[in-house]
């Protein structure tokens, strides 16, 4: 992440801890666990009185969000963001603890949810805008001004079930950023749309915020966390585990992720057998900062304890974006070639070419036996293996937007004929 | 950008959760009547024929049992005014089915936004029932037209039609408030409903008349809070010289139980649904 890029505009209002907008103390959230199975007749029909077996959402959740905020939850899938979310619009009723809101809430939490698809744009903004709290008259004031923003303009008289997927969501935004709500609550609704209404969601989060209203982003993804948020927690296993700077979070949301990937493939990690003890970056600044500049190879160093024999041992690096996936995996080095039995410890000195655009990755270092079979399907079953050491990191660069490799390019553009009446149209 | 002296710090309210009334009250009529205005329209206006079906249907069903009872099985010839009060009463039922089944369906049909959005929860089964209500009133003026062409004089006591179209949808939309909720619950709801108001249908002195069946059935039928209103409707409209709904509940206090029942039954109702609003997004 670029210098520039980190300075995002912070809300003069954000500094304020008197304006808390958002307040959320102690709260519980569990749903009926018992579903599928047998419920008397009258139980049924009396949920609120049940006392059935409960599966726990949230715990103890506890954060105060503060005027002219943006404010992230990210988490993985299931963690309860979505949850909390609708605790917050009140769409859910909260167990325990208590939630206070200042202003009027909109949530989007999908897109265009309560439009009539046999309905034309106009009447559906009408029914959402007095959904959402506006007089009918006002709602009808500002339709033209929703459209337009919609860039609708020329589908007006189509109804909302001709409309493709996209425009449908464009609407359900417009709509809902218009309704003067001083809360909004978004929910991943920023990885829909093409980049032009990316790029919209953004700006309108950056005039609430200059506005003085407050706005709560659920992502799993921690780009736009990075990009939109002045703080953020993270959710994993039913509490909050990390709150603060967006870039604290992302690097606790590194590691969870990490973690939630390992477990899973853990039945093959044998530690007992076989550790990496130390990873670390051997470039000076990069050592202590975990940056690194954008086209700076990486250079890890890594220490190795071998403890039971193992046949073959390699080690393999790997490169991980910030959900966890890989992005190169290098090409296994044995550690003692010929030798089909190996125990010790070893020092290993990585250099790896780095091509990574600016962002947040993590570098991954593990010792395995070989495949049994020369199949490399990403399925490392077979051998023993140590569990994965790994560091996180970010590249700062220059900043390309939307890239994940940073590589050259040259375009050329020549000019064959323009057309000079346009005064728009630029040519360089 | 703002400065900070335009921003005004709003105070902090509490978040319970949903509510069956929301917490304004203007903002729960202005939603009721959009949204019952829209389904009316969407339903009647926009769609081809589309109110022709709503009134059609009532009628068939009518023509179908006039043929059947009267010139099949010779039945009603001493009712006076048989065929305008079969038709009457057909077109009056009508709407207790419609708008129980379509608030049986209410909430769960409108799954995505009880769970995604907020807002008062009472407005969906109450807006369907609005609804229906608004078919009713239109085929009451057609139904007033027919009683015109059967030949019927308008009298002072012909008010009380819309005054039983009132009460008759005001027990409907209670019973579809319990029916809403129920449904999300229980779906085996729909048939026993639908078990329940064909009894209803046979329960009700809507084929026939109260004097017309044996003194202990009409204790029985008079236990139904449907019947009062139509043995009212009977005297009011085509036969004013029927027994009327004191007599044909053989006294007051046989007449308080349907009553009580009927009033019951609408508080139960609402109670039940504001009760287990809150509850039911997270059902679904």
């Amino acid at each position: 992440m670029s210098p520039a890029a980190t300075e995002k505009p912070r809300s003069i209002l954000s500094s304020m801890p008197g304006t808390v907008t958002i307040e959320v103390r102690d709260v519980y959230k569990s749903f009926e666990a018992n579903q599928g199975t047998w419920v008397p007749f009258r139980e049924r029909l009396r949920q609120t009185r049940r006392k059935g077996p409960r599966l726990s959402v949230l715990e103890d959740i506890s954060f105060d969000v503060h005027q002219g905020e943006v404010f992230g939850v990210v988490g993985p899938n299931g963690a309860g963001k979505s949850t909390l979310l609708k605790l917050i619009a009140g769409i859910y009723p909260i167990n325990k603890g208590r939630i206070r809101v200042a202003g009027r809430v909109a949530p989007l939490i999908e897109l265009g949810v309560g439009f009539r698809p046999e309905l034309p744009a106009r009447e559906n903004i009408l029914i959402n805008g007095v959904m959402m709290g506006l007089s009918p008259a006002e709602a009808k004031r500002r339709t033209d001004e929703i459209i337009e923003f919609a860039e609708l303009e020329d589908f007006t008289g189509l109804r909302l079930k001709n409309y493709s997927s996209g425009m449908r969501g464009r609407l359900g935004f417009s709509v809902m950023t218009h309704v003067n709500a001083d809360v909004l609550l978004i929910d991943e609704i920023l990885a829909v749309g093409d980049k032009g209404f990316r790029d919209k969601c953004g700006d309108v989060i950056a005039n609430m915020r200059e506005q003085g209203r407050t706005v709560v982003l659920v992502s799993h993804e921690m780009g736009s966390i990075n990009r939109h948020c002045d703080r953020a927690i993270l959710l994993f296993e039913r509490k909050i585990q990390r709150m603060g700077e967006p870039e604290e979070v992302a690097n606790s949301y590194l590691a969870v992720n990490q973690r939630r990937r390992w477990t899973a493939e853990a039945r093959a990690d044998a530690a007992d057998v076989a550790e990496v003890t130390t990873l670390r970056f051997a470039n000076g600044e990069a050592a202590a900062e975990s940056r690194i500049a954008g086209r700076t190879p990486i250079d890890a160093e890594a220490e190795i304890e071998i403890r039971r024999p193992m046949r073959t041992p390699e080690v393999r690096f790997t490169i991980l974006d910030s959900g966890g996936r890989p992005l190169y995996v290098a090409p296994p080095r044995p550690l003692e070639p010929g030798l089909d039995r190996v125990q010790g410890r070893f020092r290993v000195a990585a250099r790896i070419e780095n091509r990574l655009a600016s962002g947040r990755y993590a570098l991954m270092c593990r010792v395995a036996e070989p495949e049994p079979e020369d199949e490399s399907d990403g399925d490392e079953r077979g051998g023993l293996r140590s569990p994965g050491r790994w560091l996180s990191f970010a590249v700062d660069g220059p900043d390309e937007t939307g890239s994940v490799v940073s590589v050259d390019s040259e375009i050329e553009v020549e000019p064959t004929g323009v057309e000079v009446d346009e005064p728009e149209l630029e040519v360089r | 950008m703002t400065t900070v002296a335009e921003v005004q710090p709003l105070e902090l309210r509490e978040i319970t959760g949903p509510t069956a009334l929301g917490d304004s009250r203007r903002r729960f009529w202005e939603l009721l009547w959009l949204s019952a205005v829209t389904d009316f329209r969407m339903r009647y206006v926009d769609a081809v024929l589309g109110y022709f079906w709503a009134l059609m249907r009532p009628l068939i069903t009518f023509g179908i049992i006039f043929l059947f009872l009267r010139r099949i099985l010779s039945f009603g010839g001493a009712i006076p005014n048989f065929a305008p009060m079969l038709m009457l009463n057909i077109m009056m039922f009508q709407a207790f089915p419609e708008i129980t089944n379509r608030g049986l369906r209410a909430l769960s049909s409108k799954e995505g936004l009880v769970r995604k959005m907020q807002f008062p929860r009472m407005v969906i089964p109450l807006s369907s029932s609005l609804t229906a209500a608004m078919t009713l009133g239109l085929n009451l003026v057609v139904g007033f037209l027919l009683l015109l062409a059967f030949q019927l004089t308008p009298t002072w006591s012909w008010l009380l039609l819309p005054v039983c179209a009132i009460v008759l949808v005001i027990l409907a939309t209670g019973l579809s408030l319990f029916l809403s909720v129920a449904f999300v619950r229980l779906p085996d709801m729909v048939q026993v409903w639908s078990v329940i108001s064909r009894v209803l249908f046979y329960a009700t002195p809507i084929l026939y008349t109260i004097d017309n069946i044996p003194p202990g059935v009409q204790k029985v039928v008079m236990l139904n809070p449907l019947s009062p209103i139509f043995v009212v409707l009977r005297k009011a409209i085509t036969d004013p010289s029927a027994p009327n709904v004191v007599q044909a509940a053989h006294g007051w206090g046989h007449l308080m139980i349907p009553i009580v029942f009927a009033v019951f039954i609408c508080v139960f109702s609402v109670r039940y649904f504001v009760r287990e609003a809150p509850a039911v997004a997270e059902a679904l």
